[in-house]
């Protein structure tokens, strides 16, 4: 995302260890962004394994 | 303002960042800018109430994109450019108490994957040349926010010490046919005395060559130069080892150790295979030299670029092998 002052943002969420307060979070900023990209709906996952911690970005 | 000025009688750029006198500096226990934003509460750098890795640009860069128009002329002699580049911050964990060493390996790792992001999306600016992953940890080395985070700088050129490091290792494979990192991984296995951690995908040794008393490399053992290169076991056990390096450090003397931790990998100038005679490696600087003494980069190490190492490595290896990780 990008923040007021033109300055790039990036949260990263693994799904699998998140806590309950930061999936909350991740949601949110989904909500709030409205130039939320797919990341938000399906894991962008940061390599092309399948044993990877799953990460997605915002 | 922020320009890049070139030194002819080093052949190196200097980065002139003027606005960055004004950066934020120990800031008051009760602002802590790198935390998230809570309802209600004054607005930090993270705009959310609770994260777990993020990343932004830093608010006082170096470098970025696109840069402003130097504020000097330049001459033949001394060229000037604008200080094209991307400088980011990196927050590990929203826990301002927390720090690398005592993060979980899972945790270690999910910021493996966040590095290896980012290398693979500043690689793909056609600006940037060199990605600088680093960690200044420690009011001894600098550092005036204490939440624990790392950074990032995207350099428009190749940086001076990992352009003579490319050079010896090009130089080395031309002349023997061999990686000269491969070479260095064989004798210190076949030594062992300067082995401080070893797993199935990396070795931590404290250099034959160390500048500083306890300078530890971390490097990789398959041919591998940069982050993104690696698979997912490489991945762990680099998490695993980074976990064991920095826990062995806070244990050495009880206390959590300040140090400089940076990430040499290929340049992202053009094709990769044209550095396979290089190899990823991670290096660790701690300033300390006994528990109350600093090692300070004085007239030898700042003028004549020498640097003097008042032990061994040998032996300080041995130390940090016998400390157990915590």
């Amino acid at each position: 995302m990008v923040k007021d002052d033109g300055r790039t943002l990036s949260f990263y969420h693994f799904p699998g260890s998140a806590t309950e307060s930061q999936r909350a979070a991740f949601k949110g900023i989904c909500e709030n962004n409205s130039s939320a990209g797919e990341n938000c709906d399906e894991a962008r996952e940061a390599s092309t394994t399948s044993e990877d911690p799953g990460g997605r970005k915002q | 303002m922020s320009e890049l000025r070139w030194n002819p009688t080093l052949e190196e750029w200097v980065i002139t960042a003027t606005h960055r006198q004004d950066r934020t500096f120990f800031p008051p226990a009760d602002y802590n800018p790198l935390a998230p934003t809570q309802p209600g509460g004054f607005p930090t750098e993270v705009p959310a109430p609770d994260y777990e890795i993020v990343v932004f640009e830093n608010k006082f860069p170096s470098l970025r994109y696109p840069a402003p128009e130097p504020s000097v002329d330049a001459s033949l002699l001394e060229p000037v450019g604008p200080a094209e580049g991307v400088c980011e911050v990196i927050c590990y964990t929203p826990d301002v108490n927390a720090e690398l060493a005592n993060l979980s390996v899972d945790k270690i790792e999910e910021l493996v994957y966040v590095w290896a992001d980012r290398f693979e999306e500043l690689a793909a600016r056609d600006y940037v040349q060199y990605i600088y992953i680093f960690e200044n940890k420690g009011k001894e080395i600098g550092v005036t926010l204490a939440h624990p985070h790392g950074q990032i700088y995207a350099y428009p050129f190749i940086p001076p010490i990992a352009k003579r490091e490319l050079h010896a290792s090009s130089k080395y494979f031309n002349k023997t046919g061999s990686n000269l990192y491969a070479v260095i991984i064989n004798n210190e296995l076949e030594d062992g005395r300067r082995i401080v951690s070893l797993n199935d995908h990396f070795i931590a040794v404290v250099p034959f060559y160390a500048r500083y008393p306890y300078e530890v490399h971390i490097i990789a053992r398959e041919q591998r130069t940069a982050i993104v290169d690696f698979d997912t076991h490489e991945r762990r056990a680099l998490a695993e080892i980074l976990k064991v390096v920095i826990s062995k450090y806070n244990n050495l003397w009880n206390r959590s150790m300040p140090y400089i931790m940076l990430m040499h990998q290929r340049p992202v100038d053009g094709p990769a295979d044209q550095y396979a005679h290089y190899r990823f490696h991670i290096e660790f600087y701690p300033p300390y030299r006994t528990p109350d003494k600093l090692k300070f980069l004085a007239g030898s190490e700042a003028g004549a670029g020498v640097f003097i190492n008042d032990t061994h490595a040998e032996v300080t290896a041995e130390t940090l092998r016998n400390t157990e990780p915590i």
